[in-house]
């Protein structure tokens, strides 16, 4: 929609929050297809299917009028309905906390250690539970009629959450945010590693390398290390794929963290073939960052193996792929490719169609994937003229924010810091409030330090602690300007 | 929904022709109670009655499934007296508005019974932290609006309709609607001057950058 005629001064507020709305729609809008393509269909992700069945009931059992009751019963009727109205209307008291077998309480609990030998378990006057196992701490920051708002500072917690029609519970572990409905899983926070095991329902869950979030179902485990985003099922085969493929070799690289968009690997195939990434893990690390390896016990206490539910073998990110636009006949292929996560193949077959001509004729949203399919495949140099084919294409198109932010990642994991800087630079200036502005401002940081260009440094710096005080880079940056104040030249 | 309210036809496109049929299939086929036809109702028209709704009701508002399920509920049974089937998303919208309007006449009178001021933070799901405060406290300020004056100012900046187009989803004389929003503007600006979240946007403006 245009916003030329959005009067009242405050033109780009209402412009930025219009596109934000658009942008959660947007990522609800592919959780839901998610949703819809295992065939689940809970109610608050598929508000669609919810409609039609509650039509279909409205039919089946027409309601009655109350015009047809009798005037006395109809008066009876009204007094009782006020009642109920007004009782209704007086608002939900907030939940209370059972800690243990202490009395319940109904505020925040600013410090929860569970014993190094014992579980501390929380009960909630709604009938959710949240475990902290033993050796785990955390707090309990916020409790309303909704919900409550956890912290898992170290450790693994369990949870079970009612569900009821305004359920809102929100879970923090480190950088991460898990946002749960009602459902049943696992929470593991331990050495920057995010295990997340879903039993029941589905939840999202988003920041710093999740960037705009990831929705994660029953069945499913998603881990974050490393930069490296995974999801798998729950209890599958042991997963040896990690920090084997090219996203991955990228996480290990010592360089800035992610760029805010997850990059999750496939999911393990059943027998690896030669060559495969799945092969040379195999062969490489063993089971050096498996999850199944590291992961501490997530397992709920009974029936897991009943629970668990078959979720194919496509990755988060091929599914994103496919729920993409319409496919034309020669795009088929390597799109198909792409959505089974096998991306040195579609990068194949993508090059067969001409890269040049697909650079030319594809939309942002299937140049964005040529991109990522090139990146993912270790091909900087097309990833580079698909970013560059989408910037230069489509420049008011919010896909070119990623794509500049990606060429500035590429630059600087190619060794170009001079290159990266400017692309980072870019990003800052023409999308300020960009969802992934902290980043670019960090790495415009980084890629100026690799410079050294002590001027340069010092000015990133400044304004990226003016940006993100408590960011992930702040303590580099208050790092360059001390040394600047000491006299010493930039790290 | 009993009145008759005027409706604008939908805009014209390069696909108009055959979206009007499309349009035209889809109610006769909810018109004859036809399966499936509900389903394919909200799938044409579902995001569009969601991104009205989070216009109106801000996002992340628990309740918007609950009111996509309500307008889906009214459209079957009030099709019968939608006469111009091209009007589909039109009628659509003005339901979609109307429901919204109920609930949040709903909640004000559950604010007043329950004496309490705090309504649900609507925020904006994984937008930059900065964005989600102004996103909490645009709506904020818009619950303490007058519904009539709300809705048509959150769909005419938000949405970017047209003041036509404003007018007939909120059932209003165009002269009105402009009345509104000249009120509702005003009323906007004085409340978000006081609130710090809005400062840096309301100062953009002071400095000339917006």
């Amino acid at each position: 929609m245009s916003g030329a005629h959005r009067g009242g001064g405050v033109t780009r507020l209402w412009q930025a929050l219009a596109q934000a709305q658009d942008a959660a729609l947007e990522a609800q809008a592919q959780a839901e297809q998610q949703v819809r393509e295992t065939g689940e269909l809970p109610r608050a992700a598929a508000p669609y299917a919810a409609a039609h069945e509650h039509v279909r009931r409205m039919i089946m059992r027409p309601r009655r009028r109350l015009g047809r009751l009798p005037f006395a019963l109809a008066m009876a009727a009204g007094a009782v309905a006020l009642v109920l109205a007004v009782s209704s209307a007086v608002r939900k008291p907030a939940l209370s906390v059972q800690l243990g077998s202490s009395a319940p309480r109904g505020e925040a609990i600013p410090s929860l250690v569970a014993d190094a030998r014992s579980d501390l378990p929380l009960r909630f006057s709604d009938g959710s539970t949240v475990t902290f196992r033993a050796g785990s701490s955390g707090h309990l920051e916020k409790l309303n009629s909704a919900g409550a708002e956890l912290v898992l500072v170290r450790g693994t917690l369990q949870a079970h959450v009612i569900h009821a029609q305004t359920t809102s519970w929100i879970l923090h572990a480190g950088p991460y945010r898990v946002r749960v409905t009602g459902t049943r899983f696992g929470l593991s926070w331990r050495s920057e590693r995010l295990d997340l095991a879903l039993y029941e329902g589905s939840v999202m869950v988003d920041g710093a390398v999740l960037g705009s979030g990831v929705s994660v179902r029953a069945g499913q485990r998603l881990t974050v290390a490393s930069g490296v985003v995974r999801i798998e099922p729950l209890g599958g085969a042991p997963s040896t794929v990690a920090l084997a493929t090219p996203a991955a070799r990228q996480a290990r690289d010592p360089g800035p963290a992610g760029d805010g968009r997850p990059v999750v690997e496939p999911l393990p195939q059943a027998s690896p073939e030669p060559g495969t990434a799945a092969e040379v893990a195999n062969g490489a690390s063993g089971a050096e960052d498996s999850v199944e390896s590291g992961a501490p016990d997530l397992a709920p206490a009974p029936a897991r193996a009943t629970r668990l539910r078959s979720t194919g073998t496509r990755g988060a990110h091929g599914r994103h792929l496919a729920s993409r636009g319409g496919k034309t006949t020669g795009d088929d292929e390597w799109l198909a490719l792409a959505d089974r996560g096998a991306y040195r193949e579609a990068l194949e077959s993508a090059k067969r169609l001409g890269w040049s001509s697909l650079c030319r004729r594809l939309d942002a949203r299937r140049l964005l994937m040529l991109a990522d399919v090139a990146r993912y495949s270790d091909a900087p140099v097309p990833a580079h003229r698909a970013f560059q084919a989408l910037v230069k294409r489509f420049p008011d198109d919010r896909l070119a924010a990623d794509a500049v932010f990606s060429l500035g990642r590429l630059a600087f994991e190619r060794g170009r810091p001079a290159e990266a800087a400017r692309w980072f630079q870019r990003y800052v200036s023409d999308w300020p409030r960009g969802p992934l502005a902290e980043q670019a401002a960090g790495r415009l940081l980084e890629s100026t330090i690799r410079l050294q260009e002590p001027d340069a440094a010092h000015a990133a710096a400044r304004a990226y602690l003016a940006r993100a005080p408590h960011g992930a880079q702040a303590a580099l940056a208050r790092g360059v300007l001390a040394d600047a104040a000491d006299g010493s030249p930039a790290p | 929904m009993d009145r008759v309210l005027r409706l604008v036809p939908p805009s014209p496109s390069p696909d108009g022709a055959r979206e009007q049929a499309d349009d035209a299939r889809l109610v006769a086929s909810l018109k004859a109670r036809e399966p499936g036809a509900v389903e394919a109702l909200m799938r044409r028209y579902g995001s569009h009655l969601r991104r009205v709704l989070t216009r109106v009701l801000g996002s992340d508002d628990t309740e918007t499934p609950d009111v996509l399920q309500e307008v889906a509920v009214i459209a079957w049974q009030s099709i019968g007296r939608l006469s111009d089937p091209l009007a589909l998303k039109a009628w659509l919208t003005q339901i979609a508005v109307f429901t919204a309007r109920g609930l949040i006449r709903r909640r004000h009178r559950q604010r007043w019974l329950s004496f309490f001021e705090e309504l649900p933070e609507r925020s904006v799901p994984w937008a930059s932290p900065e964005m989600q405060e102004a996103a909490r406290a645009v709506y904020r300020i818009f619950d303490r609006m007058p519904v009539d004056e709300r809705i048509p100012f959150a769909l005419r900046m938000l949405e970017g309709l047209e003041l036509e187009a404003t007018a007939a989803a909120c059932g209003m004389s165009l002269a009105t609607v402009r009345r509104r929003l000249v009120r509702a503007e005003r009323r906007f600006h004085k409340m978000a001057r006081q609130c710090d979240a809005l400062g840096p946007w309301l100062d953009e403006v002071a400095g000339g950058r917006g």
